[in-house]
């Protein structure tokens, strides 16, 4: 049984794994998102001081400079974290013309140009309105980059470029080049955004924010999220890193939690808990699917392998990271595991947006470094709360592993008495490995 | 002797790293100075693919072969797949022999 399933999903599972990790534009925008993760720190970071007058008093120095320099507190803000899709649009081109091997600064210059000719609006009394600049936009930033780069791609392979004489210098007949491109792509997205005001009366961002709703929206759904934590730890059960998942999920995260510090900066109660903090301090708690119930019974058990591995996986573990147990034990590809990891691992990682859903835990507006268990959790919203969750979970886990471990313990112990040892290195490279003489 | 280590964020390869450049350092007949390790997140190997003298990948991201092949077989940098079990138990010195095995391979048939 469990092998016809296995064979099933390797045939199907491996293969599209794949295909997504090789997709260029998935890979760009997920590329993207982990290049935001600094503004999103420090943005995050610059709510901290607001809330200083609230614990010590208002009529003191400190927080007197405060209240009277917010604006500059909150500048680091206002133009990182607040204008995240200009940045997205940005870097998304220059993945994208990385991997075609076309001019970067064109590509760059074409995504951005495309970008704010659809995001771009003017507020009442003039200035420019940068709703859509912010997560708002973030959907129309990686349409518009990801178009530009392709128009521009299909204009150079169709010729529609001016051919300089080669005695002009390359920097100069390059933007000359350009020329003939930028018509094209500017004219495209001038038409896009005269479509949607005149014919759909709405602005470009608001048709992606509506028409990807429904996914977007699910990721507040907590039945939605447990499923895709149980879909993370199947992935990772066939031993392929989740982080395929990441060019959709990381977008409405990372969407959300701008949402998040913004709801916060006007003092409006948090809309998500579905936040990248909060994903690695409670959804991936010990590494994806807790599996420190595991490390734990293995840490206690009396065969000594097994032993060995609870000890290799346990400081990563607290670090949250749970390769070692996951190959060590292991977990991947193992029968007697995939209730223990897939089914409830999904569960007992979905406690932390549970409790933020049902209001239990306060929802985030950090995402702190990797910091190490229960403290990383704290830095996610500043909530005890946080440190009963992670408690919870870590129980949870212990209890849960325990009948699985000690199945497993059992079988390990008779199957180690008649295997004999093989070793990873073939005969034939171990006739090399005495070539080089080593003394390990 | 660069040794490039990847796996899909950089963190459990480190701690491989890490029992690597130990076994390096209590070898005898291996010289330190002589060897560099890096590990990366796969998704940087382009930046780092330069110099490199053989590429370990973790067992987690060997569905990424065909990704990572075009990138390293310009340079024709020979590569190890950490088996599962290895990499369970983080031993450094059977990955260092398969490292120094998958080299002393490329070498020969030079």
């Amino acid at each position: 049984m469990f092998n016809a399933f296995e064979s099933f999903m390797t045939k199907y599972l491996t293969p599209l794994a794949n295909k997504m990790d090789k997709q260029i534009h998935l890979s760009a925008v997920k590329k993207s998102m982990v290049a935001l993760t600094p503004l999103l720190i420090v943005g995050s970071f610059c709510l901290i001081p607001e809330a200083i007058p609230n614990m010590i008093g208002e009529s003191n120095p400190i927080s007197v400079w405060i209240l009277n320099n917010l604006d500059i507190i909150y500048m680091p803000y206002n133009v990182g974290m607040a204008l995240m899709s200009v940045y997205v649009t940005a870097i998304i081109a220059y993945h994208l013309a990385n991997s075609y091997k076309q001019d970067i600064p064109g590509s760059i210059s074409m995504a951005l140009i495309s970008y704010l000719m659809i995001a771009y609006q003017t507020k009442e009394g003039g200035g420019i309105d940068t709703t859509f600049f912010g997560p708002k936009g973030l959907f129309a930033a990686m349409f518009a980059s990801i178009i530009a780069v392709e128009l521009f791609r299909w204009c150079k392979s169709k010729n529609f470029t001016i051919k300089m004489p080669e005695s002009v210098p390359d920097f100069v007949s390059r933007s000359f080049e350009m020329i003939p491109i930028s018509v094209i792509v500017i004219g495209f997205f001038l038409i896009v955004r005269v479509v949607c005001l005149n014919v759909f009366n709405t602005m470009p961002p608001l048709i992606f924010t509506n028409l990807l709703a429904p996914l977007v929206g699910s990721m507040d759904n907590p039945l939605a999220y447990i499923f895709l934590r149980m879909l993370q730890c199947l992935l990772f059960f066939f031993g392929i890193h989740p982080s395929v998942l990441s060019p959709i999920t990381s977008p409405i995260s990372t969407s959300f939690l701008a949402e998040n510090v913004a709801a916060a900066q006007q003092g409006l109660a948090l809309p998500h808990f579905y936040t990248p903090g909060p994903e690695s301090a409670f959804g991936n708690f010990t590494g994806t699917g807790v599996t420190f119930g595991l490390v734990f019974w293995c840490l206690l058990s009396k065969n000594k392998a097994l032993k060995q591995v609870g000890r290799v996986a346990l400081i990563p573990a607290l670090f949250g990271i749970n390769e070692p147990i996951l190959f060590g034990a292991p977990i991947v590809l193992n029968p007697v595991f995939f209730i223990p990891y897939v089914i409830f691992g999904g569960l007992i990682g979905s406690f932390g947006a549970l409790a933020m859903h049902f209001g239990i835990m306060e929802k985030a507006i950090y995402q702190p470094p990797y910091v190490g268990v229960f403290l990383e959790g704290y830095l996610t919203n500043l909530d005890y709360m946080s440190i009963v969750v992670n408690a919870a979970q870590m129980i949870a886990s212990i209890l849960v592993w325990y009948p699985f471990f000690k199945i497993y313990e059992k079988r390990y112990g008779q199957n180690e008495a008649n295997k004999e040892t093989k070793s990873v290195i073939s005969d034939e490279d171990a006739a090399l490995l005495d070539d080089l003489d080593l003394d390990f | 002797m660069k040794v490039v280590l990847c796996c899909a964020g950089g963190f459990s390869t480190t701690m491989l790293m890490d029992s690597m450049k130990a076994t390096v350092k209590n070898s005898a007949k291996l010289n330190e100075a002589d060897f560099s390790f890096i590990a990366i997140p796969v998704d940087l190997l382009q930046s780092e693919v330069e110099n490199c003298d053989v590429l370990v990948i973790g067992p987690q991201i060997a569905h990424k072969l065909d990704y990572i092949k075009p990138i390293i077989d310009p340079y024709k940098i020979p590569y190890v797949i950490v088996d599962q079990d290895t990499y369970g138990k983080m031993d450094g010195a059977t990955v260092m022999k398969q490292a120094l095995i998958a080299r002393r391979k490329a070498d020969m048939a030079k």
